[in-house]
């Protein structure tokens, strides 16, 4: 019997052995030129009680108005897109199936929505690629589940050529969307083993798709 | 025999809580509440700073929220404190005071780390918050794990006893009963059980105690996180009256209290001993 009891113990995965305390509504695109895709533009707007975080870990509002300025802009764009070594900004991108390398944040700026902080910028891949026939799957996720990321909105499509088509998948448990998101995942990253890292399985994914 | 079932429901109930699709719906829902709670306790904060003192109402009853939902989700204290109470060793009112003891001097805990590391030792709250996610969560899973593993061993000692006795049978009282090895009812083993919990503070107090001082605010803060402490206090008093129920289905008697022990204690050590050794 305790033989059984400690396998069974062994069986418990340790299944999200961390809580999210950063919220961001994200929203993913794809860029293109010349009909090639160069890169994505990521835009993230952190929740309001992240916002006011921000406020002690980027010193802003030193006039103590309690409202953001240029200058307080200017250091969230600093402050946001300045990575360091290693650092993926939590954006994964696939093309025909194999992940890529992306450049490190350009054309950064920040704005206040509301009450949250949101900050947009652009990657670029190494070399275009070529539209025609191309899939990609772009994942938003911290692996370590610290950040959670959602993607409430449709991706967005910049200078896309015609018969490109952009999908959000929003991470939903049921077996419709699973079902769908398996198909997508064939079509586009044959290659890509089973993320196994829990922030993948509560991430939303925008997949593309060119004729 | 009621004993290894109960164990056994045990076991099953945190696998599909850790797994099913029951799991994984709680924890989005406490995710998405936390998220409303944190938005809230914003909105909250930039009101008391505006001049609004009554909004500091709302900020404790969204910061007690949060800390309730934020216990839902995986580790802190719970497992612990629902695995004491499941040995029925200690009384339940006992076990109770013990968690909301806990709770409270993990919000302790945060104020000390903010009031001392960031105001006096001036670390950057970034610091803080490292120090919180790393050092200090390593501490607290490595303190529950040995625990865990006293409780089982204490258990399994005194199912030697029991396997043992003495037997004059002239009704003196020579060697401990079963229940009084396994009883861990010192004012140590309450304070192992405390301090394991408190030794780590959650990052959502920590963040809410730097934006207080930020603003000006610092009493109202730390009210705030003094009422998180008593929203986790409240998660887990379910924790331990789910404890106590499932000690109770699996009956009375020193070999059930024994039984439950070693499982309750072995549970809590696996789990506690993999999570301190991600740390590694």
């Amino acid at each position: 019997m305790r033989k059984i009891l400690f396998l069974l113990l062994l069986a418990i995965p340790l299944r999200a052995e961390a809580h999210p305390h950063v919220f961001v509504d994200a929203t993913g695109g794809f860029r293109f030129a010349d009909g090639a895709l160069t890169g994505i533009r990521i835009v993230w707007q952190y929740d309001a009680f992240t916002t006011l975080l921000l406020y002690d870990q980027l010193n802003l509002d030193q006039d103590g108005d309690g409202a953001l300025d240029d200058a307080d802009m200017a250091e969230i764009v600093r402050g946001e897109t300045v990575w360091e070594p290693g650092y993926e900004g939590d954006t994964y991108l696939w093309v025909n199936g194999a992940k890529k390398a992306l450049s490190q944040p350009k054309n950064g700026a920040a704005r206040m929505v509301g009450d949250a902080v949101e900050v947009s910028f652009d990657l670029d891949l190494p070399a275009p690629i070529p539209a025609k026939g191309l899939g990609a799957s772009l994942k938003l996720y911290d692996p370590f589940y610290y950040y959670a990321y959602d993607i409430p909105g449709a991706p967005l499509m910049l200078d896309a050529p015609d018969g490109c088509e952009a999908k959000l998948i929003p991470f939903v448990a049921d077996a419709q969307t699973r079902e769908l998101q398996d198909q997508l995942l064939q079509l586009s990253q044959e290659d890509i083993p089973d993320d196994p890292n829990v922030g993948a399985r509560f991430a939303d994914e925008v997949v593309l798709r060119c004729e | 025999m009621r004993v290894i079932l109960a164990a056994a429901a045990l076991i099953l109930g945190a696998f599909l809580l850790s797994r099913g699709d029951h799991g994984t719906a709680a924890f989005v829902w406490a995710t998405e509440r936390q998220r409303e709670f944190q938005n809230a306790m914003a909105g909250a904060l930039q009101s008391i700073r505006g001049g609004d003192g009554l909004a500091l109402i709302t900020l404790c009853a969204m910061s007690a929220g949060y800390g309730f939902v934020h216990a839902l989700g995986p580790g802190h204290g719970k497992l612990l404190l629902g695995g004491a109470a499941a040995t029925g060793l200690v009384p339940m009112r006992r076990m109770v005071a013990i968690g909301l003891a806990a709770s409270l001097a993990q919000s302790a805990m945060a104020i000390l780390l903010v009031a001392v590391g960031v105001k006096l030792l001036s670390l950057t709250s970034q610091h803080a918050i490292s120090l919180a996610e790393g050092v200090l969560a390593a501490a607290s899973y490595a303190a529950i794990a040995a625990i865990g593993l006293v409780m089982m061993l204490r258990g399994l000692r005194a199912a030697r006893v029991e396997a043992h006795p003495h037997g004059c049978g002239c009704g003196h009282h020579h060697g401990p009963t079963p229940e009084e090895v396994a009883r861990a009812r010192s004012p140590a083993a309450a304070l192992a059980l405390i301090g394991s919990i408190a030794i780590r503070p959650c990052s959502g107090a920590l963040f809410l105690l730097v934006i207080a001082w930020r603003f000006g605010i610092v009493w109202q803060g730390v009210l705030a996180v003094i009422a998180m402490g008593l929203g986790t206090a409240a998660f887990n008093t379910l924790a331990i009256g789910g404890g106590s129920t499932m000690r109770r289905l699996a009956g009375n008697g020193g070999r059930a209290a024994v039984t439950a022990q070693i499982a309750a204690g072995g549970v809590i050590a696996l789990l506690a001993g993999r999570m301190a050794l991600q740390f590694i």
